[in-house]
């Protein structure tokens, strides 16, 4: 039973949600006046995603009170991180997130912290740059040579060597031919590959050869 | 000079983040002025959508980034906001990420003040509404807008007392027919590729997402690009308004100027150690 029900519920879901999306009188059906199935089921999915945000927050109090409990290495960093992070979670659901005190708590600590962490990018790309970025054999010479004509591209400097009004419009002509002439069709390729590969996996859980999310 | 080049590899690194932090905070603190080019391709078919739009007409927006993203996308959503103010089009924006929402929510606030200081009209409720994020069923917002956000917007407002909303029961091409959303990854675009490609789509994005969207700008499934701080600064450069991303693009230009010069004299201390064996 533990193998066959959620196996079993899985492929409910999957020919249902199939179904609603690729037949139409499915699509239109109507229970009642303005009661839609097709509605009901996406809500009932936006109930299973509370759900599964639910059972997040259970699982993540697990993990950091068990730090707690064994005072494992750092345990003072999960006593914070649960502690802020219930305070401020019940303190927004009572208040709501337009509560100037909530707010200002994402705006002074949150926003500039993601920022920090997003900034520290600028330094590791400045530490790689003359570390990293070599031209030791013929692919990574031609991505060098095509990052350098992309970067001089994007900065003002780039339209100060070569303006975009002269022959080949410039670097920053040639930035935009590389972006939307080979950049655009690998990426194409990467995105009908993946959507391939996803499609193929969704077979493999359907015909249960792949049964790894079932803990199998 | 050639010993100074053979070395450079081992350079201390805090004499090189040193150098990239002045890069970065001093053309903060006194501008250059160096020139920002409009990409015709990317930025003019956003900015000339506005521009052609006719007073009145509904533009839906997405605020779907977070902290990280923000220096890049809240510049473009400020000048593209006021913009739309300025030429008295009525704007609605949603969230996929409640960060984005959180941001939003003041700067519009700040931006609609600004547009009203400079003598346009930009009452929240008759020329804006945000409705911020609401865990939404998306497709399910093309039948029934107000049912999907709860009744309520960002700011706790109830549809009903809002005039905008009245106009916009249902999220369809009738309502409006384009939209763009700010974005800085996942959930995105997307979104709105599956469920909205009746519609002309808009997209203003962080930098890093440029080439991912380059694919979808050439099939024309969006009309237009704004690309990270470059795109915001050129789009204040068309509006005539120059806000932060002019001068914060000095400084992302001077960032870019050092790391390819670090780049390149680092493989010239490559070259000439290889030489020497």
């Amino acid at each position: 039973m533990k193998r066959e029900v959620p196996y079993i519920l899985m492929l409910i879901m999957i020919v249902l949600r199939f179904a609603f999306e690729w037949i139409g009188p499915l699509d239109a059906w109507v229970l009642a006046d303005g009661m839609k199935v097709r509605s009901l089921i996406s809500w009932a999915m936006t109930w299973m995603g509370f759900g599964a945000f639910g059972l997040g927050i259970v699982n993540f109090t697990r993990v950091h009170y068990g730090n707690i409990r064994h005072r494992r290495e750092h345990w003072m960093f999960s006593a914070y991180t649960i502690v802020l992070a219930w305070a401020y979670g019940i303190y927004g659901v009572i208040k709501g997130n337009n509560d100037p005190l909530f707010s200002t708590i994402f705006r002074v600590v949150s926003e500039p912290l993601d920022a920090t962490m997003f900034s520290l990018l600028a330094f590791f790309i400045a530490s790689a740059a003359y570390r990293a970025f070599r031209v030791k054999n013929l692919e990574s010479t031609v991505m060098m040579v095509v990052a350098f004509l992309v970067m001089v591209a994007n900065v003002p400097f780039g339209e100060m060597i070569w303006s975009s009004q002269s022959w080949l419009g410039g670097f920053s002509g040639i930035r935009t031919w590389i972006l939307a002439t080979p950049t655009a069709a690998v990426s194409r390729a990467i995105s009908i590959g993946a959507f391939l590969g996803g499609v193929a996996n969704t077979w493999r859980v359907v015909l249960g050869i792949e049964r790894r999310h079932l803990a199998h | 000079m050639r010993e100074f080049l053979e070395r450079f590899s081992e350079i201390n690194p805090r004499i090189i983040y040193l150098v990239m932090a002045c890069a970065l905070i001093i053309p903060v603190l006194q501008p250059i002025g160096l020139p920002i080019v409009v990409d015709e391709e990317t930025t003019k078919p956003v900015f000339d959508w506005i521009e052609n739009s006719k007073p009145g007409e509904i533009v839906f927006f997405d605020v779907s980034y977070g902290g990280g993203s923000n220096a890049e996308l809240s510049p473009q959503l400020e000048a593209w906001f006021y913009h739309c103010m300025q030429k008295g089009l009525k704007a609605v924006g949603v969230a996929q990420w409640e960060t984005g929402a959180m941001i939003a929510g003041d700067l519009l606030k700040k931006v609609a003040a600004a547009a009203e200081a400079d003598g346009y009209s930009a009452e929240y409720g008759v020329d804006w509404v945000f409705i911020g994020y609401k865990s939404m069923i998306w497709r399910e917002m093309r039948e029934d807008l107000w049912k999907t956000c709860g009744n309520t917007d960002f700011y706790g407002n109830n549809f009903e007392d809002l005039p905008l909303m009245q106009k916009v029961r249902q999220w369809t091409a009738e309502t409006s027919k384009a939209f763009i959303i700010f974005e800085a990854g996942s959930p995105g675009v997307g979104t709105y590729l599956v469920n909205w490609a009746d519609c002309d789509i808009y997209v203003g994005c962080v930098a890093v997402n440029v080439a991912g969207n380059q694919s979808i700008l050439r099939s024309r499934q969006i009309k237009g690009l704004l690309a990270g701080l470059g795109g915001a600064a050129q789009y204040e450069k068309l509006l005539g308004r120059p806000g932060d991303a002019t001068s914060l693009m000095d400084a992302q230009g001077l960032g870019h100027a050092v790391i390819i010069v670090l780049i390149v004299l680092g493989n010239i201390s490559y070259i000439l150690k290889k030489k020497n064996g």
